[in-house]
């Protein structure tokens, strides 16, 4: 390495060990402040724990609201997931072979057209439909999080099935394929790199969202998802933040476990969503 | 020939049923649960509906005149701008310059340091904004009193001078890791030939950054611009989680307040309305958005 390189690897050194510093020491609380008891946290936050102490976690374990809140995490996170990867690598084949047809053409505009509209817009009216619907509860949400991933999922299956040579259509329709067989025989395991990215997008999405489930699932305690749980229970008057960091690390947990398993496609499953923005 | 005879087969009834049969689904719960509540929407806003009464009026443009003298509409939009700037600005520069250090970092720690830059992208920002106010209101001040440091011995958030920065600082480090990632795909398209050729005439590195790399970056950054300046338009979660919009409304950014308005004052229709506002500036920037890629697609050319 010439003298530049070298300067230049210096403060980039620097550099990076500050960034990385400033992101993980709120997760190093985190960590640490979960395995205390809250005397300990209070004294010195930043202190390693004495001794193994898990009763934080057993305490926010035990708790009734707590297990039911992650289940109906779960429950809208794995649903509309095998949904959107039931209906839209469909309709996304359908679009990608027909575009030259009026129909096709104008579903695909239509529905992607409607990218650029976040949440925030459509929110009252969404609220109002569900209730007069009587869905303001967890398979309610479930719908609404198929209905919001379609946009984004058509576009990039679109874009991923056009780039699967139609030779093969052409050579199984020959062998005497219909068009079903051909799609769920050949086109759907061709599609297999992209459900990987299209998955790991949307359960990021649906497992820690808020604002959906804050305008929609408002009406019991017993349709809070995690999100919403850990928020609600935040009450200054008795909040116990070392059960509440010890909650919050129980969450963050499948994802974790999810990004350092298959950090490639959680890597590119963020960058797809965001070029799409 | 055969060619033909596919297309010949395709072109018939029985083949293209089920082509149509795929799409329907899609259509159809596309259809009512997104463009549905959008015309729901227009529909609302020229309305002053309190959400709960069985009967409203339609009072045409009056919201949206309503919303010219509004000045907790004027001040929530001023403070979700001038939030939405700052947090722009700094993460489009900075994580930038944590690209460009992460990609030429010659060390055993690069890919620990690349992986631990990218944890905030996996957190819930409502958990992000819940952890930072316990940090705000706990650990902070316990340093400052530990340490003998005046500033930090009080609560950051108690103080209108600071309560801003504490919010935005939290919106740039989980908003951080996903542009540090673009960036860092970006840098690796810069053909490295060029970099190299122009190394050896000389050309120092804040050259070559100048001449070489900053210019393969413009559509790189203007992804990570409009990604950005959407998601802090639209800053929701951290809001709720640190200040709920308060102390009183001081902190009360668009959506928080489209929120207020409608479930918590009952002025469903105005909210509508404050919606219909925002579709449009959304419009504005995805229309910018797709002026600035076509421009990307010349400059390729």
């Amino acid at each position: 390495m010439n003298k530049e390189g070298k300067f230049f690897n210096l403060i980039a050194y620097i550099y990076l060990t500050i960034a990385v510093l400033l992101v993980i020491t709120p997760l190093y609380l985190l960590i640490v402040v979960s395995l205390k008891p809250l005397e300990d946290s209070v004294r010195n936050f930043f202190a390693l724990p004495s001794s193994l102490y898990l009763e934080n976690f057993k305490k926010v374990l035990s708790g009734d609201l707590y297990m039911n809140s992650v289940k109906n995490s779960v429950f809208v996170t794995v649903f509309p997931l095998a949904a959107v990867i039931m209906i839209v690598p469909m309709c996304a084949f359908a679009i990608a072979r027909n575009m030259h047809r009026f129909y096709y053409k104008w579903l695909y505009r239509y529905i992607i057209s409607s990218i650029f509209v976040p949440f925030a817009v459509i929110m009252i009216p969404v609220v109002i439909l569900c209730s007069k619907l009587n869905i303001m509860n967890v398979p309610g949400l479930i719908i609404i999080y198929i209905a919001f991933s379609i946009n984004q999922a058509l576009f990039l299956f679109v874009g991923h099935i056009r780039n699967i040579p139609r030779d093969l259509d052409e050579s199984a329709v020959i062998d005497g394929c219909g068009v079903s067989r051909l799609y769920f025989k050949i086109i759907l395991p061709l599609c297999k790199p992209m459900i990987a990215t299209v998955a790991v997008v949307n359960s990021l999405w649906y497992w820690n969202d808020f604002l959906l489930p804050v305008v929609l699932l408002n009406k019991s305690q017993r349709y809070f998802t995690l999100a919403l749980y850990q928020y609600m229970f935040n009450d200054p008057q008795n909040y116990q933040f070392n059960l509440a960091f010890a909650s919050y690390f129980l969450g963050m947990i499948p994802l974790v476990v999810l990004y350092l398993s298959a950090s490639k496609y959680v890597v590119r499953g963020l960058t797809a969503g965001a070029i799409k923005g | 020939m055969r060619l033909m005879n596919f297309y010949q087969r395709k072109d018939n009834i029985v083949n293209r049923l089920p082509y149509f049969l795929f799409t329907v689904p899609c259509l159809v719960i596309f259809t009512i649960f997104l463009i549905i509540p959008i015309i729901l929407g227009f529909y609302y806003s020229f309305t002053n509906w309190n959400g709960i009464a069985p009967t409203y009026d339609m009072v045409g443009l009056n919201n949206f005149k309503d919303q010219l003298s509004d000045s907790s509409f004027h001040y929530s939009f001023v403070f979700t701008l001038t939030y939405a700037l700052v947090v722009v600005f700094v993460i489009v520069f900075i994580s930038f310059f944590t690209a460009v250090f992460l990609n030429g970092f010659r060390s055993r720690l690069k890919n620990a340091y690349k992986t631990l830059l990218f944890f905030p992208a996996l957190i819930a920002p409502i958990v992000v904004s819940l952890i930072f106010k316990q940090i705000y209101s706990g650990v902070l001040p316990w340093l400052g009193k530990t340490l003998e440091w005046e500033f930090l011995s009080k609560n950051l958030m108690a103080s209108m001078d600071t309560l801003k920065g504490t919010i935005e600082y939290v919106h740039m480090w989980y908003g951080m890791a996903i542009p540090v990632v673009l960036y860092t795909a970006g840098l690796q398209m810069v053909p490295d030939e060029i970099y190299e050729s122009a190394k050896i005439d000389g050309a120092n590195f804040m050259h070559r950054l100048w001449h070489i790399v900053i210019p393969y970056m413009i559509p790189i950054v203007n992804i990570v611009f409009i990604l950005t300046l959407k998601q802090a338009l639209m800053v929701y979660d951290i809001i709720m989680g640190l200040t709920m919009g308060g102390p009183g409304t001081r902190t009360q950014t668009y959506s928080v307040f489209i929120y207020r308005s409608a479930f918590m004052n009952f002025r469903v229709g105005y909210a509508a309305s404050l919606s219909v506002t925002l579709f449009f500036i959304m419009l504005v920037i995805a229309v910018m958005q797709m002026k600035l890629s076509s421009k990307k697609d010349v400059n390729a050319a």
